[in-house]
């Protein structure tokens, strides 16, 4: 079983934004690389493939470690008196 | 100079190889494939000029033809569509869409398109129809309902008794019963003796009467004298022939008395014989001279003179008879008193103190001399006995040659009856003595045996009787013993009355001492714990301080209770103290305006994009904090934003209210309330310590004060 993830959610907001970055830079390299082995020329849009890939990833990943750290909480909920 | 190109097939890549000290390196020249420029110019060129490609315009109208075909056979025919729906689940919606069977074109796509803008809006600026969180006014809360749940009625058990029973019934000393048989004493019955009655005579023919009289009497006491005679010789006999031990005063006395009782009837009746002679012989006389009276009285006078002379002779010749042998008695008696008076004599000679008249003979003296003089006797008497037998039979012989028949007869009559008599006696004495020594042991032995069975009774009763005794007296001792221990008992419940009295100011001044100085020890390990929570380092462990606060209020209810309130993650981590609360709190509050868009359970990435926009548009707000909400007036915490919320917490973490900030902080909702989670926690932990610590200190204090 993998490691069950035990971050705050500061430092899974912060990682969100690390991840963006870091993914959507290998994306770009990555996808620049295989179209660079493979097709004749230079082409771009193996670069973009790669970067929205890479984009893609990070997107994902830090939507669900967000939403699952909220949807981990106790679901106590706390009674708020309406009237003053 | 290489110019660099990916690919494998292009080869642009040429090396030259140039020969130095040529001069010409200025400029590398890069030799280019023979392929020429113009030449992919003119190549390019006539590409351009290709007709113009419509297969992907008539392959769509073909597709679309054929689509619309397989739309109208479905339409038509049911198992088509049926099996068109089973194995492409969208056809049938395509079919129903053309043929528009349950809505309009114009509706669908006004559905499609509200659907894809609602999705997209959802996307990027989150769900904004989630309800708010569900609670429950307090009014509407069924406390009753709540109430009886809980008070519902328990059977109740009573505890079982423990009380020992107060009364036990002493045991009871019975007494015992001694049965000692009554012993009767029964007197034998007496028949009272009747008087012997009195004869009476009279009268006249006074002589008559006087003659009847006197004979009588005469008679009666010649009678009288006889018979006294006779017991006078029968008592002498008895005398004389019975042994010596029997001999008693008895007989002597009756010897005497009826010798005396003899002579004096003697004298009555030798009186009232002349008497009555006299009597009679003048009634002869007067009867012979003539007297004037009636013949049957004469007759019967005569009749009475004769009788009476005849009686008188036949009284007076018995009354001889007997004399005589009470005079022959007498000879032999005094005789045998003679003999017996010598060997008394000689006895007394040989044993001087002897009585011969005691019962017992108590010799003191020898034995064996005495045995031989007795035997010497015997044999004495015994030859003499000889002697005196063979006299007789001479005498009697010679009687014989006299003819003297009456006599011989008699006299050897006499001689066999004597001797008969004699071996009679000896044979009579031996078996007498065999017998009489029989009898004495067997006596012995049965007064041995009564003897025993006597003991036995007396010890029977003896053990009865002490047992009686025995029971009177332990029960009087029981008595005694019980009043005693009754007081005594009393004496000592009032002393042990006063003991505890003593022993409990004792306990309760040593307590309260106790008290006193462990609630120092209380307040010192309360300030401790309360000091840790401001230590400088980002953690606090709490262990030391716990344990300290345990042993000092081991016995304190109040610490063990708040002791038991402190949760394991504390005692195991510790706190964070103030300062790293407060680090805590600032990224807290960065953190929770980035995420004041989400909702509890999430959202898209565009929407986290968003709140993060607007927390970096929004950073401060202007609006200040009302005074009413300052001054703890009544206000509505619901209607309060993320923002606000965070405002207001930072305006009471700086002035250092924690209790505040954490109740602040508490309001969050969604993401900043997950997000401050943490933070959230670690405050509580903290403000719990604190105010475990602050109680104890109080507590401490205030029992110390007590105990003063």
């Amino acid at each position: 079983m993998p490691k069950p993830d035990n971050r705050d959610f500061d430092e899974r907001y912060t990682a969100c934004f690390v991840d963006f970055g870091l993914k959507i830079a290998t994306g770009l390299l990555i996808g620049s690389m295989l179209g660079g082995f493979f097709l004749r020329g230079y082409r771009r849009w193996p670069m973009f493939i790669g970067g929205g890939l890479g984009f893609g990833m990070a997107y994902s990943n830090c939507e669900n470690s967000l939403n699952n750290y909220l949807l981990a909480m106790d679901p106590k909920s706390c009674v708020i008196k309406k009237q003053p | 100079m290489y110019r660099f190109s990916n690919h494998l097939t292009n080869p642009n890549l040429v090396l030259v190889r140039k020969q130095i000290g040529d001069g010409s390196c200025a400029a590398l020249i890069v030799m280019r494939a023979p392929r020429r420029r113009y030449a992919q110019l003119d190549q390019d060129r006539p590409n351009k000029e290709k007709p113009k490609s419509r297969k992907l315009f008539w392959g769509t109208v073909g597709a679309t033809v054929l689509t619309g075909a397989a739309v109208v056979y479905a339409k038509s025919s049911p198992d088509a569509r049926n099996w068109l729906e089973s194995n492409a689940p969208w056809a049938n919606d395509l079919v129903a869409l053309v043929y528009q069977e349950n809505t309009t074109y114009w509706k669908s796509t006004v559905n499609q398109f509200n659907k894809a803008t609602t999705s997209i809006s959802n996307f990027l600026f989150g769900k904004e129809g989630v309800s708010p969180l569900d609670f429950k006014q307090r009014s509407e809360q069924d406390i009753e309902k709540d109430a009886a749940k809980d008070f519902a009625k328990k059977t109740y058990e009573l505890p079982p008794p423990t009380f020992q029973p107060l009364y036990v019934e002493e045991k009871k000393i019975d007494t015992p019963e001694v049965e000692t048989p009554a012993t009767l004493v029964q007197t034998e019955k007496c028949d009272p003796q009747s008087p012997v009655p009195i004869k009476i005579t009279k009268d006249m023919v006074e002589l008559e009467q006087d003659m009847h009289e006197n004979t009588k009497l005469a008679v009666d006491n010649y009678k009288k004298a006889t018979q006294s005679c006779a017991t006078y010789n029968k008592a002498l006999f008895k005398i004389v022939e019975s042994p010596l031990d029997d001999l008693d005063r008895k007989h002597f006395s009756a010897l005497q008395s009826a010798q005396n009782e003899r002579n004096n009837t003697v004298k009555i009746a030798q009186e009232a014989a002349s008497k009555a002679k006299l009597a009679i012989d003048t009634l002869d006389r007067m009867i012979k001279a003539g007297v004037q009276a009636p013949p049957e009285s004469v007759a019967a006078t005569n009749r009475y003179i004769k009788q009476f002379r005849a009686d008188l002779n036949e009284v007076e010749s018995a009354y001889k008879e007997c004399y005589n042998k009470a005079v022959l008695s007498d000879k032999y008696w005094n005789k045998v008193e003679a003999a017996r008076m010598a060997y008394k004599e000689e006895l007394q000679m040989l044993f001087p103190g002897l009585d011969l008249s005691a019962r017992q003979l108590d010799i003191r003296g020898d034995t064996d001399l005495l045995l031989m003089y007795t035997l010497k006797q015997i044999q004495y008497l015994q030859n003499e006995i000889a002697e005196l037998q063979t006299l007789r039979e001479l005498k009697i012989n010679r009687a014989i040659e006299c003819h003297d028949e009456k006599a011989i007869i008699e006299a050897k009559v006499e001689d066999t009856i004597k001797r008969e008599r004699l071996e009679k006696e000896k044979e009579y004495q031996k078996k007498s003595l065999e017998i009489q020594a029989e009898a004495n042991k067997a006596l012995k032995e049965q007064l041995k045996k009564q003897f025993e069975i006597q003991q036995e009774v007396l010890q029977d009763r003896l053990a009865k009787k002490e047992k009686e005794v025995l029971g009177k007296f332990s029960r009087s001792v029981s008595e005694q013993v019980e009043k005693e221990r009754v007081t005594f008992k009393k004496e000592l419940a009032a002393m042990a009355g006063k003991l505890k009295a003593i022993e409990q100011t004792l306990k309760l001044r040593s307590k309260a001492e106790a008290e006193a100085r462990r609630s120092q020890s209380l307040w010192a390990a309360a300030e401790a714990l309360h000091a840790a929570t401001r230590r400088p380092h980002a953690r606090a462990p709490l262990r030391t301080e716990i344990r300290a606060l345990e042993a000092a209020g081991k016995d304190d209810k109040l610490v063990q209770t708040v002791l038991k309130g402190i949760p394991e993650e504390v005692r195991e981590n510790g706190i964070m103290t103030e300062k790293a609360l407060r680090e805590n709190f600032d990224k807290l509050e960065k953190t929770a305006v980035k995420v004041a868009l989400i909702g509890r359970d999430g959202a898209s990435l565009p929407v986290y994009f968003l709140s993060w926009l607007q927390s970096k548009l929004l950073f401060q707000k202007f609006a200040e904090i009302p005074k009413d909400e300052l001054e703890n007036q009544p206000t509505d915490f619901s209607k309060l934003d993320t923002f606000d919320i965070i405002q207001r917490a930072r305006y009471h973490m700086d002035h250092g209210n924690l209790a505040n900030a954490l109740r602040y902080v508490n309001l969050l909702q969604g993401a900043p309330r997950a997000a401050a989670k943490t933070w959230t926690d670690a405050a509580r932990r903290h403000l719990e310590i604190r105010q475990a610590a602050e109680a104890v200190m109080a507590h401490a204090s205030v029992s110390g004060l007590l105990y003063l």
